[in-house]
């Protein structure tokens, strides 16, 4: 198992390689030079134009983001401080030294053009928001999509399986985006009913020494809705997936074997089929990561939640590239993560894959 | 389709003869709301096409100073640069015109009209010269979302035509080849999922300084190949080793006819049912950014960009419910047709 995992953590580099290339090739897309953009983004207020600013300034800014150096170089330097090295000073005009090549111990993403703080410190702060609220939907979508799974294919066609496969399918063509608006502009708003603050993750007022209670039950008001659109989201994609593979289960040989050998309907729902029904929603977790960012973006700017989405879609509307970067990479890395966790998850769950056969 | 007649049961004569493609039509309209769901493309799609007939602020036919008129039509040729307009219809209101007679189309707004008379909230909100309301600056919501079915259409079928083609070639190269070939494209194809594709279209649609429509079905169709060559590159494995294509191999056919006269079409089935999914991501992925605020130039008017609207005008509910009621209408049209295609090409649901 441990030579498996390690030989497809080895896989990862080259396809790590080509991504952080194509992230570093995708922000130099923008037109212009982005010391300029940066100052623009600095002179906030309307004074637009270089014709403003000092060139002085814009070969400062050059200098400090390396962008006077060649492209090659630039991409050495950003990856280099992802794994903790300082390339920055190996290339001095006078050539390349590559024993001033110093080991920093910190990943360094590069400093956000937005408020010249370390992208990796931001990142950081930003993380645990998002990660925590899309693991908690997660949990709660699949503790709602087994069991309703479960009820749908061993009671099909009764009113409950078709009420609620008619439901989830209404739920499956839903658009995040407008549920999440829907949930904004009628529930959080006073014009209609303002059930729940619209956003952010506590009210301006949030004072430190407010008895436990008080803080608990100010963090759940303002979760409640976008917690509901990302358990929604998640629920209709799991369930979709948990009905069509159990039913796929439950026509299977083995099952109409265990049935006719005398077992208990129990023992047949839950011990032969419904292990096998859940082998394939472990990949699905595989497939919730790619979009854990993406779907972040859309519900953490409607409910502007201080989380990874929103600190991405603030950078891009900045065009802040270290930023952009640096969630490039970190949201493929997960990604990377979660399909090799997926693996490893579908072996414990299924004896009969095994990958160390192929590596002895 | 040998292999397909072999698995149809003998009880099942009267069909023997019949094609596959007779019997995937046959077994989709089992399914009543792959049926219903099949009108309702075909509606939008007519909205689509006959949008400017629909809803636009010109007359369809007019009569002025004793002629008769077809503005509506006269716009292509004026978009076409085939024709120019009149001198007096140059940027004219066409409501104040003097025409002797004219017919204008239901809804006598273009999606980009302004109306300037609406000044309070209560004015905008649908009734009945704007019926589903107007946004904040006066654009009835209706026109826009009559438009609006063009860019949703058009957007899902050639983004998902860009994605076929890659995907189907990639797909049918890595099964057929096998070995170098195969690890190549199989490792490109991974790559490519493990990039955050909503966030890398966002990026690229904000990066480029100004976005177009054909930027986004082109970025959209770019990334979205890989499920299908995944596919595709299963079904060309299962199909390459058959005995008929080994004949026509011995018949010394050339590669590409081989890979594209036989290996091809009974590889397809399964691609074209992911077409149906891949539509609704499309759609649903320009609605996303729109949405955000990126994509679309802001005078065209998408089902996303009303939505959009409605983010910063939360008070009128009609900004927010008719925009996401029609995604989400034409997402389960699709959705369930792709469902219909599914069921009637799985061999094990046969009836």
């Amino acid at each position: 198992m441990w030579t498996y995992i390690l030989k497809r953590m080895l896989l990862f580099i080259p396809t790590l390689i080509v991504i952080t290339a194509i992230s570093f090739g995708v922000s130099r897309l923008a037109p212009g030079d982005p010391a300029a953009a940066k100052v623009g983004v600095g002179a906030e207020g309307g004074m637009s134009g270089k014709s403003t600013i000092n060139e002085k300034t814009i070969e400062l800014i050059r200098k400090q983001w390396h962008l006077d150096k060649p492209v090659w170089q630039q991409y050495l330097i950003w990856t280099g401080g992802i794994l903790c090295f300082d390339v920055a000073p190996v290339f001095t005009p006078e050539g390349t030294t590559w024993s001033a090549l110093t080991f920093t111990g910190v990943p360094n993403f590069g400093t956000s053009f937005q408020d010249n703080r370390p992208v990796f410190e931001k990142m950081l702060e930003r993380v645990p928001v998002t990660l925590l609220m899309n693991i908690l939907a997660i949990i709660i979508a699949y503790a709602i999509a087994v069991p309703l799974g479960i009820y749908s294919s061993t009671h099909p066609g009764t009113m409950l399986d078709r009420a609620s496969t008619l439901f989830l399918f209404a739920l499956y063509s839903l658009p995040v985006f407008w549920v999440g608006t829907l949930a904004v502009n009628f529930l959080a708003n006073p014009e209609y009913a303002a059930l729940f603050p619209s956003g952010g993750l506590r009210s301006p007022a949030f004072a430190h020494d407010w008895d436990l209670w008080r803080k608990v039950s100010d963090y759940a008001s303002h979760l409640v809705l976008p917690m509901l659109v990302y358990v929604y989201a998640d629920f209709a994609f799991i369930s979709r997936q948990m009905r069509s593979s159990m039913l796929e289960v439950i026509r299977q040989d083995y099952i109409r074997t265990a049935r006719a050998k005398g077992l208990a309907e129990r023992a047949v729902v839950y011990r032969h089929a419904l292990r096998n029904a859940l082998i394939p929603l472990i990949t699905i977790v595989a497939a919730l990561v790619p979009n854990l960012i993406g779907g972040s973006v859309i519900i953490e700017s409607i409910f502007s939640i201080p989380g990874m989405g929103e600190l991405s879609y603030k950078a891009l509307l900045a065009r802040d590239y270290p930023m952009i970067m640096a969630v490039f990479t970190i949201s493929a890395l997960l990604t990377l993560l979660g399909m090799l966790l997926a693996d490893i998850l579908y072996s414990v769950a299924d004896p009969r894959i095994s990958y160390d056969k192929k590596v002895g | 389709m040998a292999t397909e007649a072999a698995t149809t049961p003998a009880t099942q004569t009267a069909h023997v003869s019949e094609s596959y493609s007779q019997f995937v039509r046959r077994q989709f309209r089992k399914n009543t709301l792959g049926v219903i769901s099949g009108y309702i493309v075909a509606v939008l799609a007519g909205i689509a096409i006959f949008a400017d007939v629909l809803a636009n602020d010109k007359p369809i036919v007019a009569s002025y100073n004793g002629s008769v008129i077809f503005p509506v039509f006269r716009e292509y040729g004026v978009d076409l640069g085939l024709t120019q307009w009149d001198k007096e219809f140059t940027s004219v209101d066409w409501k104040t015109v003097p025409f002797d007679w004219a017919v204008f189309p239901i809804v006598p707004y273009a999606p980009s009209t302004t109306d300037k008379n609406l000044l309070s909230l209560a004015q905008r909100a649908p009734s009945a010269t704007h019926w589903l309301g107007t946004d904040d600056i006066g654009r009835d919501v209706l026109a826009g979302i009559i438009h609006g079915s063009r860019y949703a259409l058009s957007i899902g079928f050639v983004a998902m035509g860009i994605a076929l083609v890659i995907g189907i070639v990639l797909g049918a190269v890595a099964g057929y080849f096998g070995g170098a070939v195969d690890i190549a494209i199989s490792r490109l194809i991974e790559i490519f999922i493990t990039f955050p594709r909503f966030f890398l279209i966002i990026t690229i649609v904000a990066m480029v300084e100004e976005g177009s429509l054909f930027l986004i079905m082109a970025i959209i169709g770019l990334t979205g190949w890989t499920n299908i060559a995944r596919f595709m590159r299963g079904e060309v494995l299962r199909v390459r080793n058959l005995d008929y294509v080994s004949a026509a191999r011995a018949f010394g056919f050339s590669t590409p006819r081989i890979i594209a006269r036989h290996v091809m079409p009974n590889a397809i089935a399964p691609v074209l049912i992911y077409a149906a999914f891949g539509i609704v991501g499309a759609i649903l992925l320009e609605s996303a950014l729109s949405f955000l605020g990126f994509g679309v130039p802001p005078t065209v008017v998408t089902w996303g960009s009303v939505l959009f609207k409605a983010r910063s005008s939360a008070s009128s509910w009609w900004l927010a419910i008719f925009p996401g009621l029609m995604i989400f209408l034409t997402v389960s049209a699709f959705n369930l047709i792709g469902d219909a295609l599914r069921d009637a090409t799985d061999p094990r649901l046969r009836t």
